[in-house]
């Protein structure tokens, strides 16, 4: 059983006691209800196939599908597994053709919409006991756990609460601290997408890229700290934009477009009004991130150039906004984001910067899935080296087997969805491997 | 730094609308076996990103000026006061010079968001905050980066620092209110100017020494207005003021302060002449005595002055003083403080 299984049910998890919560606010919303608890039937499916049970444990330490961590999923699902922990639940078995009621139930019960435990008893709550001792102890990667604090820190923004840029700039820190010179994991784990969180998950990814971007163009250890926190917070003004018009699949109306334009000036007065260190810089990156080099963008800076950590970020967001899934367009693998970055270098973006980042990132970049013309699927970890995670057949290859990419004819980039591997998940692999 | 992934060949998808950008891309990776040409743009981006100042207050003088929404700016002004007032709760005057003028120098769209800032700088203008911002400065030993703080706040502050030298026991040595009167007058020299005409002596006297603090000559003159106030007190400091703000009158100013009536004013003219660089205060100081508009105290101690001075003019001053004969009066004092100074110098017997 791969962490996609786990975290695809998961995910679906989380999706159906979402809509559960709403689903009393109009048809429309029972209809999402509807399909997303057949989407999580159909997970629960998948993930039982050819077995009479399986168990997913909410440990300390994270998620646990049967007795492997599931550090990924972990992350990304960070909330669901303190829900659950918060409600007592340790362990669900999920048996095979588990019920569409039980199942129900559960995305009810861990999202807070319901107190009912699954009824039927196909979905059993707290059945195994959790024995820590038996469980996986493979380490958690530290930039994994720093990745999840960060969502916390962005969380509690949304929550209304007081920004505060010291505990942002202490994630940062932790960033630092866990990386090192090699950008290879980092840029890993800035491959990690979320459907649910896009504003937050796209932040930190933003953040580990323009730390790894820095390092690489040779800024010190203080610059790169306001650097990092520019990048996390240079959303944050989304906090306060209609969710809706963030995530809306078609056409923005002139309001929503307004909406969204405003979202820099608001980030730009979050930060100027909260306490803390790296208040300016992080404030400016906020306000210009958007700005164009020929003046255009948004908002209107009056002929004024950017500060080069905004010129830094906005190459490193729209980076990883390319190569993420958005409702309105799909994802574009990372080879084809550097070359919409060529194209748009001078007049959109600061060309030097361009060129660096393509430089560092490379033709395939950490966390690229490479097609071979062998038919083997590789992803690469850094520079040449790659690990294949793919047999020409497609079954895949576990654990991954390291091999270089150097020489070997690539037919294409593949997108994570294409090729039913998840780099992120496999950054404790790389850190790992010698 | 080169030596990323660049090596290995990717064939555009077939129909590939970015296949043009990816050939680009290709092409451009080709070429980063130079290592030294990124260096060298790395070193550019680097010195780029230090040249960049106050990333903070250009971002907010933006805000200000892109920013319609009256709520959003009420926000944004309420933020300011707070950015001013905790660099000055901080000591850091710089900064917070920096961020009053943000404001100050502020475009202003509408009448509305003009209120709106008046009220910001009301709310800044507590009297607290400025007793604090008086307090910090003396502690700090009245630092000049503090000018433009003081004079980017103009009005409440120096209505603040005048009341300061009203009453019985202000919070720090009057000595300290005027100099930072000086520093709130500099950009608006009129705060200053108009109370030059205020009926107490004391606040003009206080007045022209701030105004003479300025270093601005446009205050010529209203000094000399003043130069001639029932008070030598008054005089005293208008004389120095105009000293100090009009360098190329300065000697003729300071010669015409010994027709004062005041020996107050006479001995601040005295002490001027003492500290005057110019050559030709030994010319004028004998054009005074032989003119014979000098008292004798005032004669003797102008002799002094010439002694005191350095080189071959005030020698061959002293030398002529001494040989007068047959002289009374006045000149006759000249004459003995002269030749006193003379054998002092050893170059009289």
């Amino acid at each position: 059983m791969s962490e996609l299984l786990g975290r695809t049910f998961l995910r679906a998890l989380h999706h159906a006691g979402q809509r559960l919560l709403h689903a009393d606010e109009g048809p429309d919303v029972d209809d999402a209800a509807e399909a997303a608890i057949e989407a999580l039937r159909h997970a629960s499916s998948v993930l039982t196939a050819g077995r009479n049970e399986v168990v997913i444990t909410a440990g300390e330490a994270g998620f646990y599908l049967e007795t492997t961590l599931l550090p990924h999923a972990s992350t990304e699902f960070d909330g669901l597994l303190r829900s659950m922990r918060s409600r007592g639940i340790d362990t669900v078995t999920i048996l095979r053709d588990a019920s569409r009621a039980d199942l129900a139930d559960l995305a009810a019960l861990v999202a807070g919409a319901s107190t009912d435990i699954p009824a039927e008893g196909t979905v059993r709550l707290n059945e195994r006991p959790h024995r820590p001792g038996e469980m996986d102890d493979r380490p958690v990667s530290g930039l994994r756990k720093t990745y999840a604090d960060s969502l916390d820190t962005l969380r509690s923004v949304s929550r209304g609460e007081p920004l505060q840029l010291g505990e942002v700039m202490h994630v940062v820190d932790g960033f630092l601290a866990d990386s090192s010179a090699a950008p290879g994991p980092s840029l890993l784990l800035a491959t990690i997408q979320n459907h649910d969180e896009v504003t937050y998950y796209h932040s930190v990814n933003a953040c580990l890229l323009s730390l790894a971007f820095g390092r690489y163009i040779g800024f010190d250890h203080d610059d790169l700290r306001l650097l990092g926190l520019g990048a996390l917070l240079h959303d944050v003004g989304r906090v306060v934009i209609d969710e809706a018009a963030l995530n809306n699949p078609g056409r923005l109306t002139n309001e929503e477009w307004a909406q969204v334009r405003l979202h820099p000036q608001e980030g730009a007065m979050t930060i100027m009004a909260a306490a803390g260190p790296g208040q300016d810089i992080a404030a400016a990156v906020a306000l210009e991130h958007h700005a164009r080099m020929d003046g255009g963008g948004y908002p209107d800076l009056a002929g004024r150039a950017p500060h080069t950590f905004s010129r830094m970020v906005s190459i490193v967001d729209a980076y990883d906004a390319i190569t993420s899934h958005r409702p309105y367009r799909p994802a574009r693998t990372p080879g084809e984001a550097l070359a919409i970055l060529l194209e748009g270098a001078g007049p959109q973006y600061d060309p030097n910067l361009v060129r660096l980042f393509i430089e560092m990132m490379g033709m395939h970049p950490p966390g690229s899935l490479l097609r071979l013309s062998d038919g083997r699927v590789v992803m690469v970890v850094s520079g040449h080296d790659a690990v294949l995670v793919r047999h020409p057949g497609g079954e895949p290859v576990d654990p991954p087997e390291p091999l270089s990419v150097e020489g070997l004819e690539v037919e294409a980039q593949l997108l994570p969805a294409d090729a039913g591997v998840d780099p992120a998940a496999m950054l404790e692999t790389v850190e790992g491997s010698p | 730094m080169p030596g990323a992934n660049g090596a290995t060949d990717l064939q555009p998808r077939d129909g590939d609308p970015h296949a043009d950008q990816l050939a680009a891309l290709r092409r451009l990776l080709d070429t980063v076996e130079d290592g030294a040409a990124t260096t060298a743009i790395a070193d550019r981006v680097l010195a780029a990103a230090a040249a960049h100042r106050e990333p903070g207050i250009v971002a907010f003088r933006d805000l200000l000026r892109i920013e319609t929404r009256t709520s959003r700016y009420h926000r944004l002004l309420r933020t300011w006061v707070g950015k001013v007032a905790g660099a000055i709760r901080a000591g850091d005057f710089a900064t917070a010079g920096l961020w009053m003028r943000a404001l100050t120098e502020a475009p202003i769209h509408s009448s509305e968001l003009a209120e709106r800032m008046q009220l910001a700088m009301a709310e800044l203008t507590r009297p607290d905050l400025l007793e604090e911002l008086v307090l910090r400065l003396a502690a700090a030993g009245d630092p000049p980066e503090a000018r433009d703080l003081l004079s980017a706040w103009g009005r409440p502050l120096v209505d603040h620092l005048i009341h300061g030298m009203e009453v019985e026991d202000p919070p720090v040595n009057r000595r300290h209110l005027v100099e930072y009167l000086g520093m709130s007058g500099t950009g608006d020299l009129s705060l200053l100017v108009e109370r030059l005409a205020d009926p107490r002596w004391f606040i003009v006297r206080n007045v022209a020494i701030a105004v003479g603090r300025t270093g601005r000559p446009e205050a010529i003159p209203a000094l000399e207005r003043v130069a001639a106030h029932d008070d030598d007190r008054v005089r005293v400091e208008a004389l120095r003021a105009l000293v100090s703000l009009d360098t190329e009158h300065a000697l003729d100013r300071i010669l015409a302060g010994f027709s004062d009536a005041s020996p107050r004013v006479r001995q601040a003219a005295t002490s001027l002449l003492r500290a005057c660089p110019d050559p030709e205060v030994v010319p004028g100081i004998m054009g005074l005595i032989h003119s014979g508009s000098l008292n004798a105290a005032d004669a003797r101690r102008l002799v002094e002055v010439i002694a005191e001075r350095k080189g071959d003019a005030p020698l061959d001053a002293l030398s002529e003083l001494a040989a007068k004969r047959l002289v009374v009066g006045v000149a006759r004092v000249a004459r003995e403080a002269a030749r006193q100074a003379l054998v002092e110098r050893g170059e009289y017997e």
